[in-house]
């Protein structure tokens, strides 16, 4: 039950991942998000990350459409040099009955998540997972009542420096 | 009489509360808890009659320096900062693979003679992957650039564990498992309350196998791997490489055992194993751990250029960069991305 709970959950975060690279500019503010239900509460993002222009994108109504028993909200950024999509940053919050600070749980999303084993990476005081997906890294760290999914498209050049940029802002869902 | 039975279900309760863990997973966890933290280690590695020491410390899976001492005498250092590599050469001499700087780093004077000069070398996208690449056999190959045989050393014994035919927790009274004649290692400081768990050696091919890949031993077959634990945490580990050394190919030399193993040491001898054998030995220490430490790219003297392939997992110097680009000045270093606002 709670595989396809979880599993739910990360069809959703999937869906976005793949759905992002379609995304255009909305050019919303980019310090507070609107508190719909598609996106966390408040979240202060700068609007340049290594060089990369960050845009919140509007959440495709498919998403709305699954069952998420476990998220209350979702956000997404695109990060892009110029024109083309370099990244995407997905924040959760999730809702009551998710155990974000369980291991099992944290794993349960992770094993979802990419195509190879994660790895367990240490930064700073942060603990990140890696794993591998389509032409992509894909990073998934927890905080607080949330997650983050930083997917990097394999071709930009300083991957390490996003994500350090990414986990200095100590962003919160 | 009820005495008893209640103390009796207070111990067995007491047993069965206590999750029980088998030498693997002590082991995986004394180097979990190493590697989660900052450190300073010391990676020793003798091969044939070279003594190679890569001393180094590492902030966190991005960030590690270390210099690479080839028979006493300093000859590299590099620092890792996130995408970013810093390379200094000390005394090139030291390391044949780099012994046509030129080439290597395609014929450019600009970055040649700031290595010959000792200058930091900065590319800023040029740090090594994270994982250790994988041999057609799934082993880690050892001894292309030892010092990222020092940063992967983890990812190495892992792999070693995984390879052998278990985990043993060190017990010079075991007949069945222990030499003192063959232990190459030095025994546990008991007093200071120090473990050892050593890696066992899978059985060799048996003469059924032959004609299959199976047939053909790998270093496995031949690695003796200590690990000291304190505390539950890793405090060293110890490697030694020998075929000569395995006990069955000894006995067939004195005439005992099955002569197969004779063959099969000839073969070995032959290098007709399954991928190559690196007869060496290894040590690799913590000496410090938990310490806050910071690893900065150099700031001074730097010139800022490509690396191209010439700090990699492949080796050092196994490939030429493309097209390398220097800065026309060497000093101060172009700002890398880790130093953009």
């Amino acid at each position: 039950m709670r595989f396809f709970a979880t599993r739910s959950i990360f069809s959703a975060l999937m869906a976005l991942l793949l759905l992002a690279a379609a995304c255009g500019d909305s050019g919303g503010s980019i310090e507070s998000s609107t508190g719909s239900k598609a996106s966390p509460g408040r979240l202060r993002i700068p609007t340049q990350i290594v060089g990369l222009k960050v845009t919140p994108e509007k959440i495709p109504n498919g998403i709305e459409e699954i069952d998420r028993p476990y998220i209350d909200s979702i956000g997404l950024f695109s990060l892009r040099e110029g024109d083309l999509l370099r990244a995407t940053l997905q924040v959760t919050r999730f809702n009551r009955a998710a155990r974000p600070k369980s291991d099992q749980f944290r794993k349960s999303i992770i094993g979802l998540l990419g195509s190879s084993k994660p790895d367990e990476l240490k930064l700073g005081e942060e603990t990140v997972f890696s794993t591998a997906g389509n032409q992509q890294n894909i990073f998934v760290w927890f905080e607080g009542k949330g997650a983050f999914v930083l997917s990097i498209h394999q071709d930009f050049e300083f991957p390490r420096t996003l994500l350090r940029r990414t986990l200095a802002l100590n962003l919160q869902p | 009489m009820r005495r008893i039975a209640l103390a009796s279900a207070f111990i067995l309760l007491a047993v069965a509360c206590d999750p029980a863990t088998t030498p693997t997973q002590e082991v995986a966890k004394a180097l979990e808890k190493v590697e989660v933290v900052s450190r300073q280690f010391e990676y020793r590695e003798t091969y044939r009659d070279r003594t190679i020491i890569v001393r180094g410390t590492i902030e966190d899976d991005f960030r590690y320096q270390a210099t690479l001492n080839v028979d006493g005498v300093d000859a590299l250092e590099v620092v890792v900062n996130d995408d970013a590599l810093a390379l200094r050469l000390i005394d090139a001499a030291k390391i044949p693979a780099l012994s046509d700087i030129n080439s290597l780093v395609g014929g450019s004077e600009i970055i040649a003679n700031a290595l010959r000069s000792g200058q930091w070398v900065l590319d800023p996208r040029a740090a090594p992957p994270l994982q250790a690449p994988l041999s057609e056999e799934g082993s880690i190959v050892v001894g292309k650039n030892p010092i990222l045989d020092a940063v992967y050393v983890f990812q190495y014994v892992r792999r070693a564990i995984d390879e052998g035919r278990q985990v043993w927790f060190f017990n010079p009274d075991d007949p069945q498992e222990y030499r003192r004649i063959e232990d190459p290692f030095p025994p546990p400081n008991k007093d200071a309350r120090v473990k050892r768990y050593d890696i066992l050696q899978p059985q060799l091919p048996r003469r059924s196998q032959r004609g299959t890949s199976a047939s053909l031993p790998t270093a496995s077959h031949f690695r003796k791997v200590a690990f000291y634990v304190k505390q539950g945490k890793l405090l060293e580990i110890r490697e030694k490489i020998d075929y000569e050394a395995r006990r069955e190919f000894k006995q067939a030399l004195k005439g005992e055992g099955p002569k197969f193993h004779l063959t099969l040491l000839k073969v070995v001898r032959q290098g007709k194993t399954r991928e190559p054998i690196r007869v060496r030995t290894m040590s690799f220490k913590i000496i410090r751990e938990g310490a806050g430490v910071k690893i900065e790219i150099p700031q001074t003297n730097v010139l800022s250029a490509s690396l191209g392939g010439l700090f990699g997992p492949d080796g050092l110097g196994a490939k030429e960069p493309e097209a390398p680009a220097a800065s026309p000045s060497p000093t101060p270093a172009s700002p890398s991305p880790t130093q953009a606002p």
